[in-house]
């Protein structure tokens, strides 16, 4: 089975991209690239080639489900499996986001020391073989 | 001014006069029984109850709440921006509560019985929620009961109030959930008490700790992180203020956003609700608390900054280890 080791964080926090990047680096070993905003991303992404993208919702200009159905729609990126970030923890948002093709929903804010745990968590229910549409 | 009132046969034909006035108005507004206790607010701000003393006839006078010192602000160790659910069906006492929760600087919306209270409660929109255990429709302790059962983000702190604060009360409202029991009739203080338990804290030790325990080997990464939030403060308070000022209220909810999770993440946890409030009102138009909130905002940066900086200082560096 594929272990996780690269991630993409796009996030426009800094507060949060810091945090998220130590978080995920001392505590779960992962590599960990972030971006500012969902132009970045799908700019930095057919380089970075991660293997789990990390989407706040609530990003700038391209907000986090624009950015995912750009990446849906882009024939290298179409297959990387992607986890919202939100504040907005309502179930009938998980569902909705899902339903975007989204693996789950991460809840912000996250405790550090199990932060890792819980991407490792949403890692394992994605799709093991092909794209996932 | 008010003159000291000692001698109760004195009162006794004006008080008699008030209650037939009082019992008057109660049937012109349908309400029940007549009144046997009157409140009677001032304009300087003092207050009086006038009660029935027992079947033997007379009054007793009671000094509830002195008025205050001109120009005084009330204690800023309350949160005023508390949301506050008042559930009492007794009108004189929901007059008396919501007078003495503004003095606080809270607002406080009012429920009229159990069944209400837990309605309103289950909007989730409430930090501390008063309930009178003598309620129609449904009782104090059991509107306890389902407030506690609703699935909730946030439960709220609930507060019992009864004029009998015995020990069996004292069982059952812990039995049910309760934070704490008053007396009732309310005093300010107490309020003032209560209400400064209710906030979330400044630094969320605990939270705070979680963070202290990321480490790379040669570098105090809690302190670098946290050195981090508290530079970039200022800017995000002045880009809040900037958004508020130009009505930019979209950017207001989004930047609203990210400081209510990022101050979330460190333990600032009063910080966080504030921001929190600030988004949700940005949400909604034009955020008629922005000012305040703002202005909350900036004290509570600084406590925090204060707080974190001592909590790092006294675990000791953390990039020596």
């Amino acid at each position: 089975m594929e272990a996780l080791s690269r991630i993409l964080y796009v996030e426009d926090d800094l507060d949060l991209q810091l945090i998220a990047k130590e978080s995920l680096e001392i505590v779960g070993g992962f590599t960990v690239d972030v971006c500012g905003s969902g132009a970045e991303a799908l700019e930095a992404a057919p380089r970075l080639l991660p293997q789990l993208i990390l989407l706040d919702v609530n990003l700038p200009g391209i907000d986090g489900p624009a950015t995912l159905a750009l990446l849906r729609a882009s024939e290298t990126l179409r297959a990387i499996p992607v986890v919202f970030v939100t504040g907005r923890d309502r179930p009938a948002d998980a569902v909705r986001y899902r339903e975007l093709g989204a693996l789950g929903v991460l809840a912000k804010p996250f405790d550090p020391m199990t932060l890792a745990d819980t991407v490792l968590a949403f890692w394992s229910t994605r799709p093991q073989a092909g794209p996932p549409r | 001014m008010t003159p000291p009132v000692e001698d109760s046969a004195e009162i006794e034909p004006l008080a008699e006069e008030l209650f037939r006035a009082a019992a008057r108005a109660a049937r012109a507004l349908g309400a029940g029984a007549p009144p046997d206790r009157l409140v009677i607010h001032l304009d300087d701000g003092a207050m009086f109850t006038v009660s029935r003393a027992d079947a033997g006839g007379g009054f007793a006078v009671a000094l509830q709440s002195a008025p205050p010192p001109a120009g005084a602000a009330e204690a800023s160790d309350v949160p005023s921006l508390a949301r506050v659910l008042l559930a009492e069906d007794d009108p004189v006492n929901q007059k008396v509560g919501l007078a003495m929760l503004k003095r606080l600087g809270c607002t406080a919306a009012l429920a009229g019985d159990g069944r209400e209270a837990v309605d309103a409660a289950s909007r989730g929109e409430f930090d501390v929620v008063f309930l009178d255990l003598q309620m129609p429709n449904l009782g104090g302790l059991d509107a306890c009961r389902e407030i506690r059962a609703l699935p909730l983000r946030a439960q709220p702190r609930i507060v019992a109030m009864t004029a009998d604060p015995s020990a069996e009360h004292h069982a059952a409202c812990s039995d049910a959930g309760a934070d704490e029991l008053i007396e009732k009739p309310l005093e300010l203080e107490t309020l003032r008490r209560v209400l400064s338990r209710a906030a979330a804290p400044s630094l969320d030790v605990e939270v705070f700790q979680r963070l202290r325990q990321l480490h790379r080997p040669g570098r105090d990464v809690a302190g670098d992180l946290t050195g981090s939030f508290l530079s970039g403060l200022p800017a995000r308070l002045s880009e809040l203020s900037a958004d508020l000022a130009s009505g930019a209220t979209d950017e207001l909810a989004r930047r609203a956003h990210s400081l209510r999770s990022a101050a979330a993440t460190f333990g600032a946890a009063r910080m966080s609700a504030l921001a929190r409030r600030l988004e949700a009102e940005a949400l909604e138009g034009e955020p008629p608390d922005g000012e305040r909130i703002l202005a909350e905002l900036r004290k509570e940066a600084a406590l925090f900054h204060g707080l974190a900086v001592e909590a790092l200082g006294r675990s000791g560096a953390g990039g020596g280890a």
